[in-house]
């Protein structure tokens, strides 16, 4: 009897796991299957790399869309980066329990803001400050990239905090008793020592940023030709899917390019996944 | 050399409760300290607050004065840095940062802005010689501080205090984790700076105050029971609490 | 053994939700969303007259309308967007026209021109002249405004404005009519279209040569969507009788769906 129940967890661990695990390698195995079409064909690179977005004739160049992903995420992390450094810092420093509490309570539950609503507050608040700061539409991809920042900075600034949480209390008495200020000790020992977990902190806000798709397209404007500058429109690859999605019906060639940029994002991420790995040990 | 510390009615609250009453008591340049007393006796409380190390607690709250050369190191306006460079700090559980050994001696020495690399491997290498770690880790200064023993690990952090180049060592239980053996070298240690540092000890270990403090006082429910000689305390104290704790602690 | 029947309840869980969809007096609609207004109250009187049957109507585009009722996962599709092989296969689908829904072209207030020729809009839409001074506006650059491939009206401008030309691939994309509206009220400069069947407020409603839209000419507009009705050609009779019913309703120019004025 006894045993019975102690083998419970485990086997609902083990299914728990085999569960995602094929439908892990499910979702992989769907999007290479159906992306094969494209990657079958001669010179795969050459149309997929193109400029010109124009499925209807077959042209398929994803070029503006990486160019569009690429700058929104980096101006994202970019504009947030910092703000949600500064304020995982304040909550790291010696402050009233009742202030920390507040801070993260409300950090928290703006996490779980839809993006729709972002999105919606890009649309009546960033489109038009950008349109009235520098001329265009005001649609964009530096109101993407606000839109992003500001979606992203709760999530990031409690990662952040976390990481900081994490260096020992004694290591900051140490650095004190050593005549630090309490800025040295955040510079010389506490960056330093959560650096492999702030690091974790970007990838994952970087890859809620390169995957969100409602809130970017709102404001983005949709534009497939290649961006000529951060205030023009744009597109990204996940905006792209949404856009396009319901004209291609499954097993068309269009469809599988919207595997291909599927299959990219995931991709994408895992090389910065192993770029970030190489570059610090990751706990 | 060291230093003279003449506390003065110092008192400290935490959230409320008070830790400390109203001690007063002088440490003389270069002589070993020794703070005894049951748990919870504000002997930590009293050392935290010689390098204001309380500071950094939100809920601390302290009246009293500490002087060292006729100021009162306490007062808002003493700078807190200048402090804690005279007065070093040993903590019970070695803390050495994650970083590599000639890295956590050079710490406090790059806060002050020492960048000049010569500069820094000499200071670095006496410090490590000053706590007899020098002869274990030379030629691997650059091999990780956390791959050290335990007891090499807190030689090493009082390597770090040194390097500063501090007058007072505050050092609290400094040995509560370590086996005997490097206990011993610890203690040894502390014999051989016994005069050129003034030196605060906290410990629960009775043996290691009779074996290398000059003085000891004992404390017992935030205050100061009594001060003296450690020979005299040990053997003839004054106060019948301080009697009734040291032979219920011996005899165990 | 305890990762085979993970796996085996893994792949049943993915291999069910498929063949799931029990129907019996049950009818599904799915397609363009231009139409769901009216298509939500003429279901009801549908409903209404034959007891025992439900319909339930959903949106998801024309696109989606085609491709699911050719692969027989809704009874009806409605969609303004011609059916072709690679959306339906080579199933033939039977169809019947709702009526005219407006297009309407539509600017911002303040680029300064009402009335347009066709062949102004013409290299407006795609991208040919960059100012609106170019037809006589004031000095403000055009932004144009369009929907996604998908959409019907898309389709429609394309075919019947631009004579098969496309709209700039500069334009801004807008997922939605109601977003395509926002849009332009918002943006100075804005040049794009919208299903309508009345006169959209705060954008100016754009004549082309010199015919002006109007409610009570709405008939006589030149350029409309058709939504359509779509059953594939095995559909039982209370399919087709639906779709009948749907197709003849006198009360569907509240909905903007007009019928041919001659």
């Amino acid at each position: 009897m006894s045993m019975v129940r102690d083998r419970a967890p485990t086997r609902i661990t083990a299914a728990a796991t085999a569960t995602f695990a094929v439908v892990g390698l499910g979702l992989i195995a769907a999007l290479l299957l159906g992306a094969w079409p494209l990657i079958g064909e001669p010179r795969p690179l050459a149309n997929l790399l193109g400029g010109l977005w124009d499925p209807l004739r077959g042209a398929y160049g994803l070029a503006p869309f990486f160019v569009g992903t690429v700058v929104v995420t980096a101006t994202a992390m970019a504009l947030t980066l910092p703000f949600s450094l500064a304020v995982a810092v304040v909550l790291s420093r010696p402050l009233p329990d009742g202030v920390r509490l507040g801070a993260t309570r409300v950090l928290t539950v703006l996490t779980a803001v839809p993006s729709v609503i972002f999105g919606w507050w890009g649309l009546l608040a960033v489109v038009p400050w950008v349109r009235a700061r520098f001329g265009g539409a005001g649609f964009s991809l530096l109101a993407a990239g606000l839109v992003l920042a500001i979606m992203v900075t709760p999530t990031l600034s409690l990662l952040f905090y976390q990481a900081l949480r994490s260096v020992p209390r004694a290591f900051r008495d140490g650095s004190a008793a050593l005549g630090a200020t309490p800025d040295q000790t955040l510079v010389r020992m506490e960056l330093p020592c959560a650096l492999p977990l702030l690091i974790q902190a970007v990838l994952i806000a970087v890859a809620r940023a390169v995957g969100e798709t409602m809130a970017v397209q709102m404001v983005i404007g949709g534009q497939t030709v290649l961006p000529t500058g951060l205030t023009s429109p744009g597109a990204t690859l996940t905006t792209q899917i949404l856009t396009d999605m319901s004209i291609f019906p499954p097993g068309t060639r269009g469809h599988a390019v919207l595997d291909v940029m599927a299959l990219v994002l995931m991709v994408g991420m895992y090389l910065l996944v192993r770029l970030a790995e190489r570059w610090v040990a990751m706990p | 050399m060291g230093l003279d510390i003449h506390v003065n009615k110092l008192s400290v609250w935490y959230r409320g409760h008070q830790a400390l009453r109203q001690v007063s008591l002088d440490v003389n340049a270069g002589e070993v300290l020794a703070l005894i007393g049951p748990s919870g006796c504000g002997k930590s409380t009293f050392l935290r607050a010689l390098n204001r190390l309380l500071d950094e607690d939100l809920g601390a709250r302290r009246t009293g004065q500490v002087m060292m050369e006729g100021v009162d190191v306490l007062a808002p306006e003493h700078d807190i840095t200048a402090l804690r460079r005279r007065v070093g700090m040993v903590f019970q559980t070695p803390n050495p940062f994650p970083f590599s050994i000639f890295d956590n001696v050079a710490y406090g020495l790059r806060l002050q802005g020492t960048n000049d690399a010569a500069a820094l491997r000499r200071t670095v290498e006496e410090s490590l010689r000053q706590a007899a770690l020098w002869d274990e880790v030379r030629g691997k200064l650059r091999r990780p501080a956390l791959a050290l023993s335990g007891g090499q690990q807190q030689r090493l952090c009082i390597a770090r205090a040194l390097a500063v180049g501090p007058e007072v060592l505050l050092m609290d239980e400094p040995t509560a984790s370590l086996d005997p053996l490097s206990t011993a070298r610890i203690e040894e240690l502390i014999g051989n700076l016994r005069g050129r540092y003034t030196i605060v000890l906290v410990t629960h270990n009775l043996r290691q105050a009779a074996r290398v403090s000059d003085r000891t006082a004992f404390f017992a429910h935030g205050s100061l029971v009594e001060i003296g000689p450690t020979r005299q305390i040990f053997t003839v104290p004054q106060d019948p609490r301080t009697e009734e704790y040291l032979t219920g602690r011996m005899e165990s | 053994m305890t990762w085979l029947m993970g796996l085996i309840v893994a792949l049943a869980c993915l291999s069910s939700s498929g063949v799931l969809s029990v129907r019996s007096q049950h009818l599904t609609m799915v397609g363009a969303t231009s139409a769901l207004p009216y298509l939500r109250r003429a279901v009801a009187g549908w409903e209404a007259e034959h007891p025992g049957y439900t319909v339930s109507v959903s949106g998801g585009g024309s696109v989606a309308g085609l491709i699911e009722v050719s692969r027989g996962r809704a009874d009806i599709g409605v969609s303004d967007v011609r059916p072709n092989q690679v959306l339906t296969g080579k199933v033939d689908l039977q169809s019947l026209a709702l009526g005219r829904l407006p297009i309407l072209f539509i600017a911002h207030l303040a680029v300064g021109v009402r009335n347009l020729s066709r062949a102004q809009l013409q290299r407006l839409l795609m991208g040919q002249s960059t100012n609106w001074k170019a037809v006589g506006g004031t000095h403000t650059p055009v932004i144009v405004m369009t929907r996604p491939l998908a959409s019907g009206s898309l389709e429609i401008v394309q075919h019947e404005v631009l004579r098969g030309g496309r709209v700039t691939p500069r334009a801004i994309v807008a997922l939605s009519n109601g977003a395509m509206l926002a849009a332009v009220q918002e943006t100075p400069g804005a040049l794009g279209f919208v299903e309508s069947g009345n006169i959209p407020a705060k954008v100016a409603v754009l004549a082309v040569d010199g015919q002006v839209f109007h409610p009570h000419n709405a008939g006589q507009w030149p350029f409309y969507a058709v939504p359509r009705l779509y059953w594939r050609p095995q559909a039982s009779a209370s399919v087709k009788s639906l779709a009948l019913y749907l197709a003849t309703r006198e009360y569907r120019p509240q909905y903007g769906i007009f019928d041919r004025v001659s």
